[in-house]
């Protein structure tokens, strides 16, 4: 997910233009990588610079296997990189004083004119790596719908009244260069409903249910996800599994309701009201807690969801994080939802 | 992934061991947990590898882009010269380590980037099976963020593997898988 959609997330940026050196960098466009030892060849979309050299350029580490940063001035700095060096580097994995780059780096096929426009990207990103991180804040572009906002603006005022991270405090802007609050919103949505739903089902499975019918589309995706841990689709069954569409009320009364709070939360004083018992899988149980209090609604409670997922991935990420090392670390933390009963 | 960490200490890990194709083998017997494909076939792991004779295993989630691409690209060179060569074909197994988010239909999307031959199989063993069948090939991971690359190659007749961890030429994997000797079960 990284590059496509933390590129997404920071906007304003000037890395961001699609130069082919940009389409390279961040999404692999423009270039194959030869595998193989040239045996052979594959389009480099799977095999973006920025997967593991970051969007920032500034490298990273997956397991043991370090990627070194790529910046421009990294770049000089181990050197010194030409043109033409660079070249050779990319395309034969042979560095400038004659070392062999780590397997891990593929070698790409470059148009000259593409290998150029990428240089262009490596030095742009010696400039860029700020956006949206000061020494005092993280700031962040409002999404523009209120509710979101409102939650999320509670969730970063509590996480900067516990001193915020690193000195820095999570501010709102209406400046260009910040991260993108509904980018990030769409961003977390899959993995958030992901962990939902898995939740939501773990929690039938451990209720002793065998079976469920559904309130929402019988998707391939959720019918693997019942049968890979046993349950079967039955019409008459007790329980119902809210997924996939909000606000789909079976007929029937007198059943047991599971789902994601964003799909059923709006149903629930209907279906407890009417004497059904609901299990609601709630990603962070503290923006319901805020939400009930303030009568929040969906949408705030997720903004304040991401608030305080944005706090977490920035205590976690580090005194000298940039934007994009900080979605990145928004985008691998554990979402554990759990499980929030209401009985009639 | 402690003993990775001992191996890159020990500088094997960004490059296999030259001699890889003659390492010796270990005997793993993972359990025979359904696993299901990018299409949606779901069969016992054993079962289904046990008749394939060489079969060559890798580590992945779909959401990675980076050490997981470069070793399912190393899956494609190998897919593709073994094509191109027209010889006995080698089993590939792209197995996830992301049952959360890895459905089938996630496997199908990230696997078209590969254009995959019939015997490179994209699988999944789903929220139950996942971690016991990792087990059972003595794979383990602190976190499918910072796993390393890996490759068994063996056949599931002897349950004998040879584990490789780094990034291996693909022609190295294709010698490895050649030397398997032919193995009658039973």
């Amino acid at each position: 997910m990284r590059c496509g959609l933390i590129l997404a997330l920071l906007v304003g940026m000037p890395v961001c233009a699609e130069s082919p050196g940009a389409a390279l960098y961040l999404n692999g466009e423009g270039a194959d990588v030869a595998i193989g030892g040239g045996r052979v060849r594959l389009p480099a979309s799977r095999f973006a610079c920025a997967g593991c050299h970051g969007v920032d350029g500034r490298g990273r580490t997956e397991g043991v296997t370090a990627f070194p940063p790529v910046r421009w001035s990294d770049l000089s700095a181990s050197g010194p990189y030409t043109k033409e060096s660079f070249a050779r580097a990319l395309t034969e994995g042979v560095t400038p004083d004659g070392r062999a780059l780590a397997q891990s780096m593929p070698r790409f096929h470059v148009e000259p004119d593409v290998l150029a426009s990428l240089i262009d990207h490596l030095k742009a990103l010696d400039t860029s790596d700020r956006a949206g991180v000061t020494a005092t804040q993280i700031r962040v572009a409002m999404s523009g719908n209120a509710d979101l906002d409102r939650g999320f603006v509670a969730a970063i005022g509590i996480f900067n009244a516990a001193g915020g991270a690193f000195g820095r405090d999570i501010v709102t802007t209406m400046d260009s260069a910040a991260i993108d609050l509904a980018a990030f919103d769409r961003g977390q949505a899959k993995r958030v409903e992901g962990a939902c739903l898995a939740a939501a089902i773990a929690a039938i499975r451990q209720d002793g249910y065998e079976a469920v019918r559904l309130a929402g589309p019988a998707s391939g995706d959720i019918l693997y996800r019942l049968r890979a841990v046993g349950l079967s689709v039955d019409a008459n069954a007790k329980v119902v599994l809210h997924a996939g569409m909000a606000g789909v009320t079976p007929v029937a009364s007198g059943l047991g309701h599971y789902g994601c709070i964003d799909q059923l939360g709006p149903l629930v004083t209907e279906l407890v009201g009417g004497g059904d018992h609901v299990a609601l899988a709630v990603p962070d149980r503290a923006a319901l807690g805020w939400a009930a209090a303030s009568s929040g609604h969906a949408d705030a409670m997720r903004g304040f969801t991401l608030g305080m997922m944005l706090g977490r991935a920035a205590l976690g990420a580090g005194r000298r994080v940039t934007s994009s090392e900080l979605l990145e670390a928004a985008g691998t933390l554990p979402i554990v939802p759990e499980i929030v009963r209401l009985a009639p | 992934m402690r003993i990775f960490q001992v191996l890159a200490i020990l500088g094997v890990l960004q490059f296999p061991p030259a001699s890889a194709a003659d390492a010796p083998a270990e005997l793993l017997v993972p359990p025979n947990i359904p696993v299901t494909d990018k299409d949606g076939h779901t069969e016992g792991f054993v079962t289904r590898m046990a008749p394939r004779g060489p079969v060559i295993i890798s580590f992945f989630y779909t959401s990675c882009e980076s050490l997981c691409d470069v070793t399912n690209g190393i899956l494609y060179g190998v897919d593709q010269i073994v094509m191109e060569e027209g010889s006995e074909p080698i089993t590939l197994v792209s197995l996830s380590i992301d049952p959360m988010s890895d459905t089938p239909a996630a496997l199908y999307e990230n696997a078209e980037n590969f254009s995959p031959s019939k015997d490179w199989l994209w699988l999944t063993a789903g929220m139950r099976g996942t971690d016991p069948l990792l087990d059972g090939l003595g794979v383990s991971f602190d976190s499918i963020f910072a796993h390393d690359p890996m490759f068994l190659v063996g056949d599931f007749c002897s349950s004998r593997f040879v584990r490789v961890i780094g990034l291996p030429e693909p022609d190295l994997l294709i010698e490895m898988a050649r030397k398997i000797p032919e193995c009658v079960a039973g």
